[in-house]
């Protein structure tokens, strides 16, 4: 008797934690819509204003074509293949780049914010300086140095790009609290532990801050380069598609790179909360 | 509010009415200067040429706006403004700044400019993307040969050390693989030199056009292994000759004639339609610059390289009469059917000019 009802209490507890579960799922997700839907109030209505100011002439149309006949253009760039194409070229050559400066970067920000403190003190002014260099003015050197072609974009995404990601990493690394080294130190934790379970989770949201600056700028940067010195990519197809006058693939492409650029934005702030999650969980495990 | 608080707030006024200010001053002493070529050159306290439009009379002159070129197509412009042939016609033209190329039609299109010039085939793009403009008479062409090679409408250089003396050197020429030349497809540029490879058996297949902002970054990339062949315009080819690279060939391969230097002025269909009075006077007084710049080269060449800050022969040859012969518009056309650019028959040559203001 007892045991039944202890089954049959669980059973209707367990059904309430199901109920209230199925209850709360369902509320986030109407709240995700409603929060998506009410973010994009702004967007939809830019889009029908263009809509209607290109239609009702308000626009030149041959300057400024209605959005409907720019994602056409774009959905026949798209089916021809063509846009895909020079999107895999430019997102390789700035993922290239991007990683290149991640492998060098990260470490030496890890080294010069951590172990080489007065190496870093004496270099930070000269790093400073180089960083501050306007990498348009710099494309010519590029040039010189590296060709015409996927080398001499990568370096210059790799120089773009390596500045947030070292700056950034420095300042995660000074950012954790000495107390916490000298309380990981005295608990015996040898220079691994203490590596990997105090101060890489403690530097993980410096980090990510040059990480998401780095990927925005590295994207951005392989456009503007691809304007000049190149026969392919996304820049060279849009300066083409405006030296040919095809006005709205011309918008079409601008927008193509504005969603890819968001989208490239949302993965890294992916990346970066589930990072931190690993963050948090790496201090409570300790 | 305390009195620490107010001294505060006092200071953040007065800093930023200072920073107001500073940016208002800054901005209308940095604003573009707009002007008659005459009267922007006379800014630059050099006399070296007469400000023709600096008399009282200028105030009855009928403005006529364009923007401001620094490159080798501002001649005839230059020559009608500094010679005041615009005067004659009752014009007075106005510079309204330097524009980039893509960056030029929509100016003429919203009438901050009225007119400007181009080539054929950017023109058929132009008109056939909706752009409600025609060509009213023709600016440079390519001269014929009884003129001086030096006014020929482009010249195509490779490095000394890449074997090659003429075209017919570049059909053994890095065999099976592309040759890397200067351009962005559809230009005076990539027609011409698509032409010429045709014409002497290379193959257009073979070119590879990358885009440069300009002739000189296309030289250098040339002398430094990046570029196989470079097509420059004056004022480049005497950079070129002294940067030691070897001239292969210009313009006048092409066998096109006169075409292959051809440049169309055009106005939009409104401006044509309520002030052809303007547009005519416009083609005459070009009409006649032209035709002075073609007898008096050296000091057109001056007139030009005064204006644009350099030492090269900047000139080109130019059309004597503005009349448009259809058959110079066809192959720039056709070009673009090849290229894929243009489909057969969407544009007629009737949609891109007229013979209205025609002056012989």
């Amino acid at each position: 008797m007892i045991k039944q009802y202890s089954y049959s209490k669980l059973a209707r507890e367990n059904g309430e934690t199901l109920r209230t579960f199925n209850t709360d799922a369902v509320k986030n997700f109407f709240k995700k819509i409603n929060s998506f839907l009410y973010g994009s109030i702004a967007i939809i209505l830019f889009f029908l204003s263009w809509e209607a100011a290109s239609n009702y002439d308000l626009l030149p149309s041959s300057v400024v074509p209605p959005p409907t006949r720019v994602i056409a253009a774009l959905a026949v760039s798209f089916k021809s293949g063509e846009l895909v194409y020079h999107m895999k070229i430019s997102l390789f050559r700035a993922m290239l780049g991007f990683l290149l400066a991640a492998f060098i970067s990260i470490p030496m920000g890890f080294l010069l914010g951590t172990f080489f403190k007065t190496f870093e003190r004496a270099l930070l002014p000269f790093l400073r300086m180089l960083e501050k260099l306007n990498p348009f003015a710099l494309f010519p050197v590029f040039m010189i140095l590296f060709g015409i072609g996927n080398v001499e974009k990568i370096a210059i995404i790799f120089w773009v790009a390596q500045w947030p990601l070292l700056f950034n990493t420095i300042a995660g690394t000074r950012s954790i609290e000495t107390n916490m080294i000298k309380a990981a130190r005295s608990m015996g934790a040898n220079k691994k532990v203490l590596f990997f379970k105090v101060i890489l989770p403690a530097a993980v949201p410096g980090i990510f801050t040059g990480v998401k600056i780095s990927a925005q700028v590295s994207f951005f940067m392989i456009i503007a380069s691809e304007m000049a010195g190149s026969s392919q990519g996304l820049g060279w197809y849009y300066l083409s598609s405006s030296q040919s006058y095809q006005v709205p693939l011309m918008y079409g492409i601008i927008l193509f790179i504005t969603v890819l650029s968001v989208i490239i934005n949302l993965l890294f702030t992916r990346l970066e909360k589930h990072f931190l999650v690993w963050k948090e969980s790496s201090f409570q495990s300790n | 509010m305390t009195i620490q608080n107010k001294i505060k707030f006092v200071v953040i006024a007065v800093v930023a009415l200072i920073l107001t200010l500073s940016i208002s001053i800054g901005a209308y002493l940095g604003r573009t200067k707009v002007g008659s070529p005459s009267e922007l050159y006379s800014l630059k306290d050099n006399d070296a040429v007469p400000a023709a439009n600096s008399s009282e009379d200028d105030k009855n002159l009928i403005p006529i706006r364009t923007y401001t070129r620094k490159n080798c197509t501002s001649t005839p412009i230059l020559v009608a403004d500094v010679k005041g042939f615009f005067k004659e016609e009752g014009l007075k033209l106005v510079f309204t700044g330097e524009l980039k190329s893509t960056e030029i039609l929509p100016s003429v299109l919203n009438g901050n400019n009225d007119f400007a010039e181009t080539h054929p085939n950017a023109l058929a793009t132009y008109v056939a993307g909706g752009a409600p403009i025609k060509a009213i008479g023709r600016a440079i062409i390519e001269p014929g040969p009884e003129v001086d090679p030096k006014f020929r409408h482009m010249r195509w250089f490779v490095r000394a050390d890449s074997g090659i003396k003429t075209w017919e050197d570049l059909k053994n020429y890095k065999k099976g693989e592309k040759i890397n030349h200067n351009g962005l497809a559809p230009s005076c540029t990539t027609f011409i030199a698509s032409t010429i490879f045709d014409k002497y058996g290379i193959g257009r297949d073979r070119l590879n056009f990358i885009n440069f902002d300009t002739d000189q970054a296309a030289l250098q990339a040339l002398q430094q292994g990046n570029l196989d062949v470079a097509c420059v315009h004056p004022p480049f080819y005497k950079l070129a000759e002294e940067s030691g690279l070897t001239l292969i060939g210009d313009s006048s391969d092409s066998g096109l004639g006169e075409a292959a230097g051809l440049y169309l002025y055009y106005f939009t269909e409104k401006f044509i339609k309520e002030k052809p009075d303007i547009v005519h006077r416009f083609a005459r007084a070009m009409q006649k610059a032209q035709v002075w710049a073609n007898s008096n080269p050296d000091e057109a060449a001056k007139i030009t390289a005064d204006f644009i800050g350099s030492n090269g022969n900047a000139s080109h040859w130019y059309a004597t009469s503005t009349v448009i012969d259809e058959e110079q518009v066809k192959p720039w056309i056709n070009d673009l059917i090849i290229n894929g650019k243009l489909k057969e028959g969407q544009i007629e040559i009737s949609d891109l000019i007229t013979h209205q203001f025609e002056v012989r």
